[in-house]
């Protein structure tokens, strides 16, 4: 019936849309407070990957060392050209900046604007910075590189662009490009379910999706700019009849909730976590777990009433995703699949954080965005590495390996621990935030929380216990430690996560002002 | 002193980043003299800060070093305070922990990864003097975890045998659920009094809150449960006879003289609060009683020289808790600082009979070791008189004073006498291990080969176990002057001296002179259930794999698969038999589609003629 009513309306509008620009227009620059740069920024990192992947595709598919050259220099032009917003950045201001906007479908009246605020700049970061980890990470790929480049370069620009998009046409068109090249990223290259992997992953994601579109185009059908501009959106959503802003809400939890993921649409996760290859798995869990947080906070932001309304809700699944995800995790046998359900339990403390509502939560939940993508981010290396190495991932084939690779024990056991919470790192302090903000909410139901905790505890030291301690067994005698660059790549995450868990004011100041804002409208 | 203190905690820390990023680098000898050197270093700044601090106004010293974290109203730095408090902890950590390293440098000579023991060692005293120095709950709980870390790794430190990881584990997920409670516990006092640096946080509680307000009982009941964990008292004790799993220096250093006691510090640290909380304070004494009497009698039923130790560790601070409980802090950390000398002492003596004994830790397998070791078997004499308390040893002046605030304090006599037959029990049991060890009939295959890195820490604490009663740091300015006990009748000190003399008597009839057997005692029917039962430390163990570790272990193996996946199985099972269902109707039989066609039609025209 919604679903008639929607088309519907699209059709009756669409003739007018063009005329409706120029006022969708001053709408669009309220929230822009620098003049636009000559050179878009944005643009320039949202498609140096693009850039990179053409390249590739015009070098032949034997000449890998070219094209993994190649790769390497795209993420990394990329990851330094993301590195230099934050110099730029007023981290005073809440507005949107390096904002930049041309019309793109005149008709719709969407357009292809990107910007960035202090909750989207730290997830332009992660994404750059974990997706130059994964392509140095893919030095173990040797089947077909050159398409296997692209894919991952494909990905990259989606994920980007979701986190840039200021507009929900844009926003959603980005949202859908990163499930092509992962499909095919996890169907191609995956471990042997990779097909079942690959087709769950798909099904699931777009079965959110459907309603997530379903909830946007409710919010474009009445919306007074007839215009898909972020702006314009939060204006036509509030002005909703509460029981639709609701229903509106609703869909758009669904969707974003499938991705974060949330208890109970989480089950594609340890499927595709296991099956995809370790590069892959770096990203999925590092970054794009993220943009279902991301596109939960920007629809709390265009539905604030709703989320009031929903709020006893989402603390509920926020407690139940904490302490299923953490029990599960405890007793996988395969390594992957416990960091993959460790993840679906760290992100429930996203959520957790932002069901506060309140500033200190909301804080929480964008710094356990940032900490989670890297601790996700720099677990999945190391054991998709030592996978590499041994070819096992059963944690019960794993010994005393602290003996032979001391580096990896090092890192692996930092990472678990800032996994855990343990004071010291960026979890602590997201930790910390979070579970403030949600004790003035919750009250006492935060104890359950405390559950979770210590389930995680339980399952982190189970792993260091299993992998680096134990007797000598002759299969774990001769592995290899951290080559130079992994040893990079892993140790600028573990720098990361304790460098700004020692020094959180770097983060915090990126994005304190765009949360108060945020924080206010409840 | 501003400038020396934040040096304190930076030399251990120094010293453990040296060791990690040196290993295979730095020559195997220089190890021991980085490890011991840093907290050496760290013990003669600590000695200058000192000196200053005793010879000036007591004031209390805060060093902020940077901002740590701001945002909203949660502002914790990066900030030391150093009051008496503080001071006595330092002097404990840096002064005990050096000789314990220094003991370390002979113990652990020809182990093969003394590297990674020292960088740990050094990480442990770092964060350790994070905890005592630390002037927000923020930065405390950094250390306090920091410490728990590092009891995890060390405990496990021989890690190729898996009883150690167990071990290990253990002690870090037991302490783990007291240290949640404290995390609850700095939650609600921000939640309520919007800050968490110690000292306006204190204050504001005192302006917030009455005496017994309930949510000032309840933070205080909150940060008890993380003092319990830490610092192995009911119910949380199981942890630390396990965790003698770790080499012997540890034991002395984490499991007895410095970790152990954080709890101790907390309380005290928080005193204030206490005192606003009455009942959770009466709580802590009674806390601290069965504690002590329940680990006292575990200890007597031990063979393990290490065991007794450690559950004579758990009684001791049982008392301290004993002393929190009923107001006498300074007599609580009184004792926490002599009995940081005479444990450590005891803890390498014991380190010392096992170096040289072929890694024995049966006492009964023992016997004689008088003669053959000389200078563990003094070590031990000098560390059980004043475990004991006997008259003028350092144990006895702090014991002593805890008996009789007992007498005076709220709980009155029963608190006391608690308290007494534990001084009865410690005597028993103390005596019984020194004469089962160390008289008796002589026993083959021991020699003492100490270095002299290893006996002259031992002669150190020979000394501060005997003298150590009579250097006091005044207190005062930290607890007020109303802490002073009032004192009972000489009576009840008379008797508190004697008791331990009675627990002698018994172990010397039992085990010296073996005028009765110990044998039979435990043979007969009420000696055997009972036996067991202490042995096995009051069945706490069995208790919470039934009541926690089961259950859980039991919904992880029944959810093993997710059991949510179900539900999505079931939606593509039903698509899956739609499909089938579907594709059986499309048969390519003419004679089905024309009767499908026509049944259909008729049902749709009578649908129609219905309505």
């Amino acid at each position: 019936m919604l679903f008639f009513a929607l088309f519907r309306g699209i059709a009756v509008r669409r003739p007018s849309a063009g005329n409706q620009e120029v006022r969708s227009d001053a709408n669009l620059h309220s929230r822009n407070s620098t003049a636009p740069d000559l050179v878009k920024i944005l643009s320039v990192i949202l498609w140096a990957p693009v850039v990179g992947a053409l390249l590739i595709a015009c070098v032949p598919a034997q000449r890998t060392r070219i094209v993994r050259a190649i790769a390497l220099g795209a993420a990394t032009a990329t990851l330094f050209l993301a590195a230099s917003l934050p110099f730029s950045f007023d981290s005073a201001s809440a507005d949107l900046q390096f904002f930049e906007r041309r019309a793109w479908n005149p008709a719709m009246g969407s357009f292809y604007a990107l910007g960035v605020d202090g909750i989207s700049l730290p997830m332009v970061l992660l994404s750059s910075l974990l997706s130059l980890v994964a392509t140095i990470a893919s030095s173990t790929i040797h089947r077909n590189v050159k398409g296997y480049c692209i894919w991952l370069l494909a990905l990259e620009f989606g994920m980007l662009g979701v986190f840039m998009a200021q507009d929900w046409a844009l926003f959603y068109v980005f949202w859908e490009l990163t499930l092509i090249p992962l499909f095919f990223l996890i169907d191609l290259w995956g471990g042997p379910y990779r097909h079942k992997a690959s087709l769950n992953f798909v099904l699931y994601t777009m079965g959110g999706s459907v309603f997530m579109l379903l909830a946007l185009l409710a919010v474009y059908k009445s919306s007074p700019d007839n215009s898909t501009a972020m702006d314009s959106m939060i204006t036509a959503a509030r002005a909703l009849p509460p029981g639709t802003q609701l229903l509106v809400f609703g869909g758009l939890l669904l969707g974003f909730g499938v991705k974060m993921p949330l208890f109970p649409i989480h089950g594609w996760l340890p499927l595709a976590h296991v099956e995809a290859p370790s590069p892959v798995s770096i990203l999925l869990s590092g970054a794009l777990l993220k943009m279902g947080a991301y596109g939960l906070l920007r629809s709390c932001e265009m539905l604030p009433a709703a989320v009031v309304e929903f709020q006893p809700w989402l603390l509920a699944i926020a407690l139940i995703t904490v302490i299923y995800g953490g029990l599960i995790a405890w007793r996988q046998t395969d390594l992957k699949a416990m960091i993959a359900y460790s993840s679906i339990s760290h992100m429930g403390l996203v959520l957790f954080g932002i069901a506060s509502l309140n500033m200190t939560g909301l804080l929480g939940a964008t710094l356990q965005m940032s900490a989670h993508g890297l601790v996700g981010g720099a677990l999945f290396l190391l054991i998709g590495l030592l996978y590499e190495r041994t070819h096992t991932r059963e944690i019960g084939d794993y010994s005393s390996l602290i003996k032979v690779t001391p580096r990896f024990a090092a890192l692996t056991t930092l990472t678990l621990l800032a996994a855990v919470g343990l004071p010291g790192s960026l979890s602590f302090v997201a930790e910390l935030h979070a579970l403030i903000g949600g004790i003035q909410r919750s009250g006492w139901w935060t104890l359950l929380l405390s559950i979770g905790i210590i389930v995680s505890a339980a399952y982190a030291f189970r792993t260091i216990g299993n992998l680096f301690t134990g007797p000598v067994r002759p299969a774990m005698a001769a592995v290899e430690d951290l080559r130079p660059a992994e040893l990079l790549a892993a140790g600028a995450l573990v720098a990361g996560i304790l460098g700004f868990g020692i020094a959180p004011a770097l983060p915090l100041d990126l994005i304190t002002a765009s949360v108060a804002r945020l924080s206010a409208i409840f | 002193m501003q400038g020396l203190l934040p040096l304190i905690p930076l030399c251990p820390l120094l010293g453990c980043l040296a060791l990690i990023f040196g290993q295979g680098l730095m020559p195997r000898r220089a190890v021991p003299w980085v490890g011991a050197g840093s907290v050496g270093l760290a013990a003669l700044l600590t000695g200058m800060v000192g000196g200053q601090f005793l010879g000036g106004s007591l004031e209390p010293v805060t060093v902020t070093l940077w901002t740590w974290l701001r945002s909203g109203e949660l502002g914790p730095d990066f900030a030391l305070y150093l009051d008496a408090l503080s001071l006595s902890m330092l002097f404990i950590v840096t002064g005990v922990g050096f000789l314990i390293h220094v003991y370390s440098a002979g113990f652990m000579a020809d182990d093969p990864g003394s590297a990674r023991f020292f960088a740990y060692m050094n990480l442990f005293v770092a964060a350790m003097l994070i905890l005592v120095l630390a002037d927000n709950l923020v930065l405390l709980y950094l250390g306090w975890e920091g410490v728990g870390l590092c009891s995890y790794l060390l405990i496990g430190f021989w890690y190729q045998e898996p009883a150690n990881g167990a071990a290990a584990r253990k002690a870090f997920v037991t302490t783990r659920v007291g240290d949640t409670a404290l995390a609850l516990g700095l939650f609600l006092l921000f939640t309520e009094l919007r800050t968490l640096d110690i000292q306006p946080l204190m204050e504001a509680a005192l302006n917030h809150w009455t005496s017994g307000d309930p949510t000032a009982s309840l933070a205080a009941l909150l940060l008890l449960g993380g003092a319990v964990g830490k610092s192995a008292q009911l119910p949380l004790q199981t942890w630390l006879p396990d965790a003698m799993a770790g080499p012997t220096p540890i034991s002395a250093l984490i499991h007895a003289a410095t970790m152990v006691t954080a709890g101790v510090y907390l309380i005290a640290r928080m005193h204030s609060l206490f005192e606003l909380a009455p009942d959770v304070l009466l709580l802590v004494a009674v806390v601290g009683s069965v504690t002590l009497l329940m680990a006292g009698f575990s200890a007597l039923t031990q063979t393990d020289i290490k065991r007794i130790l450690a559950y004579s560790t758990i009684s001791q601070i049982g008392y301290m808790f004993l002393a929190l409980g009923v107001g006498a802090w300074p007599a609580a950390v009184f004792h926490l600082m002599t009995h940081a000398y005479f444990k450590a002492l005891l803890f390498l003596g014991a380190g010392a009979v096992i170096h040289s004994y072929h890694h024995e830790h049966d006492i009964f397998r023992m016997g004689g070791l008088r003669q053959r070791l000389p200078v563990a078997f003094w070590s031990f004499v000098f560390g059980s008189a004043a475990l004991m308390a006997l008259p003028f040893t350092s144990g006895y002046y702090s014991k002593h004073e805890i008996l009789l605030a007992a007498y005076a304090g709220r709980g009155g006599a029963w608190l006391w006498a608690g308290g007494l037959f534990g001084a009865m029990l410690t005597g028993l049991y103390s005596a019984r291990l020194l004469f089962v060890a160390f008289f008796g009939r002589a026993n083959t295959h021991a020699s003492e080969q100490l270095g002299l890195s290893m006996k002259l820490p031992l002669f150190v604490l020979c000394g501060l176990s005997l003298l150590g009663g009579f250097w006091v740091i005044p207190l005062a300015s930290v607890f007020g002057e109303t802490a002073v006990v009032p004192h009972p009748p000489d009576g009840i000190g008379l008797i508190s001296t004697f008791a331990p003399l009675v627990g002698i008597a018994i172990a010397a009839a039992f085990y010296w002179q073996r005028l009765y057997s110990s044998d039979n005692l435990m043979a007969s029917s009420l000696g055997q259930p009972l036996y067991r039962l202490w042995f096995s430390g009051w069945g706490f163990d069995w208790l919470y794999a039934r009541a926690f570790v089961e259950p859980f272990k039991w919904f992880a193996r029944i959810n093993q698969r997710d059991g949510i996946d179900g539900v999505y199985r079931g939606i593509a099972a039903l698509a899956r038999a739609g499909h089938a269902q579907a594709s059986a109707a499309q048969n390519g039989r003419l004679r089905w589609y024309v009767a499908s066609l026509v049944s259909g039609a008729v049902l749709v025209v009578a649908l129609g003629a219905w309505w």
